[in-house]
């Protein structure tokens, strides 16, 4: 059975012709490709996306024959099958099982080529996403690293308790209570204190409040306040975005996008797919 | 049914946002519950603020700095510290908008009987009070008590290390000119308060203590005893 491949264009190794028909790549070895393996093609340069298969027709080593030597070559392709929607790579990689460093996934998709499992192809070629995984990795990497750690803690005790690891759309749910625990609430208390504050008449001239430590008795300098009002307006962004509604029927329960959210991966139609991704990622990190 | 890759999208736009939210302004720490829970005593605090301004004028005194766009900012304690670092609530009377009645005062350094700094998250200090206040100065103080579950109640401990602070200061009752002013039940007597549940203490024993204890606060539903 015919393997699967990552093409990347733009690098130093693979020159890709515009109309998909071939490539050359320059390289140390020998490109292990073989004639009835696919090309999965990966271009663009600000945003990188999925664009079309191709089959792989006959390989023609140019230059090169010597051990030491620079290898060239040129791989010749038929059956282009261009992808119905340019699938953008930074909403995809996550749903695939070679993206193990969850902090830096685009590490991953440097190289010019790279072998592609089946399973990472038929995501692809698919072009439904794993969406809790890539929920909870967004998520978790948008946090400071101290929330981080702290989550991650919990998790690891957590799973040592249950003796197994949580699926994603379980840890996604996790997460999603321990935002809202240790960062929207305080966002929620700012909302409260800025109203209360705006309750008691302090004179005429508008005054501004920070939050301020005294100074280090050893360092001796004190770090730079906090503003209220610049928090607020740093907050203002996400409550906009969490207050979005999804266009289905209403659902009960907690109601902010995160929420409703969760709730469509439960819905049957999709609960197969994030199924199908759970298993495939039982044992991924 | 929104489609997989819609629902990837607004997490992805909901993760850039919390990026930015997370981290607080200045300093560049994380924001964090767990930390700054100094946010509800300020909350607790201006709530007094508000239940004062009905027969107080009030002015911010103490420690202030001016914003590089010349308005004038109130400095508030993450943590407890010494009176002259940070801003307190002048109450002024009424009616000449002069002479002040009191000080309220949050998370600052007061001397107890015995000579030990004690800082409750609030305090109500007499009028003209020094930069460094000793207990004869306290009129009431209050606790600040912050849960993240609500349901959680809070701990007999707090209340009863509350209690301690409360004696130290030599259990000051609140004067009458405050108590002429103030309605809300909760800064009519000194205590502790908390967003979460009340603790198992019987209420004879908070009466016997000569403080209060009001839950779910600020909620509508907080209620004080006894």
């Amino acid at each position: 059975m015919g393997r699967y491949w990552l093409v990347r264009s733009g690098t130093k190794t693979v020159e890709l012709q515009p109309d998909h028909k071939a490539l050359t790549i320059v390289s140390r070895q020998t490109p292990r490709m073989s004639i009835g393996d696919t090309v999965l093609f990966l271009e663009g340069w600000e945003e990188k996306r999925f664009t079309a298969t191709a089959g792989i027709a006959r390989i023609v080593e140019i230059e090169g024959a010597g051990a030491e030597e620079m290898k060239l070559t040129k791989v010749e392709l038929v059956d282009e099958v261009v992808l119905p929607e340019a699938l953008d790579l930074d909403s995809m990689w996550y749903s695939l099982t070679i993206v193990r460093n969850t902090t830096r996934p685009h590490l991953h998709f440097r190289r010019g080529y790279r072998l592609l499992p089946q399973e990472d192809f038929y995501t692809i070629k698919k072009g439904e996403p794993f969406v809790a995984r890539s929920g909870y990795f967004e998520l978790l990497n948008a946090l400071p690293q101290s929330l981080r750690v702290s989550f991650e803690s919990e998790q690891i005790l957590r799973a040592g308790e249950m003796r197994k690891r949580a699926g994603f759309r379980e840890r996604l749910e996790r997460l999603y209570a321990f935002i809202d625990q240790r960062v929207l609430a305080v966002g929620r208390l700012l909302h409260e204190l800025a109203q209360e504050i705006t309750k008691v008449d302090l004179g005429d001239a508008p005054i501004d409040h920070r939050f301020v430590s005294e100074p280090d008795p050893i360092q001796g300098f004190a770090a730079r306040p906090d503003e209220l009002e610049s928090q607020l307006r740093r907050f203002a962004g996400l409550w906009e975005i969490l207050a979005k509604r999804l266009d289905d029927q209403a659902l009960p329960g907690k109601r902010d996008l995160i929420g409703d959210t969760l709730r469509q991966l439960d819905v049957p139609e999709r609960r197969q797919t994030e199924a199908r991704f759970e298993r495939l990622f039982a044992a991924a990190p | 049914m929104s489609s997989s890759r819609d629902l990837t999208r607004n997490l992805k736009q909901i993760a850039a946002k919390l990026k930015t939210a997370a981290v607080w302004n200045g300093t560049g720490l994380a924001v964090d519950a767990e930390q700054d829970d100094y946010l509800y005593e300020l909350l607790c605090y201006f709530r007094a603020a508000v239940a004062a301004g009905s027969g107080f004028r009030l002015e911010i005194a103490g420690a202030t700095e001016t914003n590089r766009n010349g308005r004038r900012a109130a400095r508030w304690p993450k943590k407890p510290g010494k009176k002259a670092n940070f801003s307190y609530i002048s109450l002024l009377d009424s009616k000449t908008g002069a002479h002040e009645q009191f000080q309220l005062c949050p998370g600052v350094k007061v001397r107890d009987l015995h000579g030990k700094d004690r800082a409750p998250d609030i305090s109500l200090l007499l009028a003209n009070a020094p930069p460094q206040p000793i207990y004869s100065h306290v009129a009431g103080v209050w606790d600040a008590k912050y849960t993240a579950s609500e349901e959680a109640r809070v701990p007999d401990v707090a209340v009863a290390d509350f209690v301690y602070t409360f004696q130290q200061f030599g259990s000051p009752k609140l004067p009458s000119a405050w108590l002429g002013v103030v309605t809300p039940q909760e800064w009519r007597c000194s205590g502790v308060l908390t967003n979460g549940k009340e603790s198992t203490e019987p209420t004879a024993a908070l009466k016997a203590s000569g403080i209060a204890e009001t839950c779910g606060y600020p909620s509508a539903a907080a209620k004080t005893r006894p």
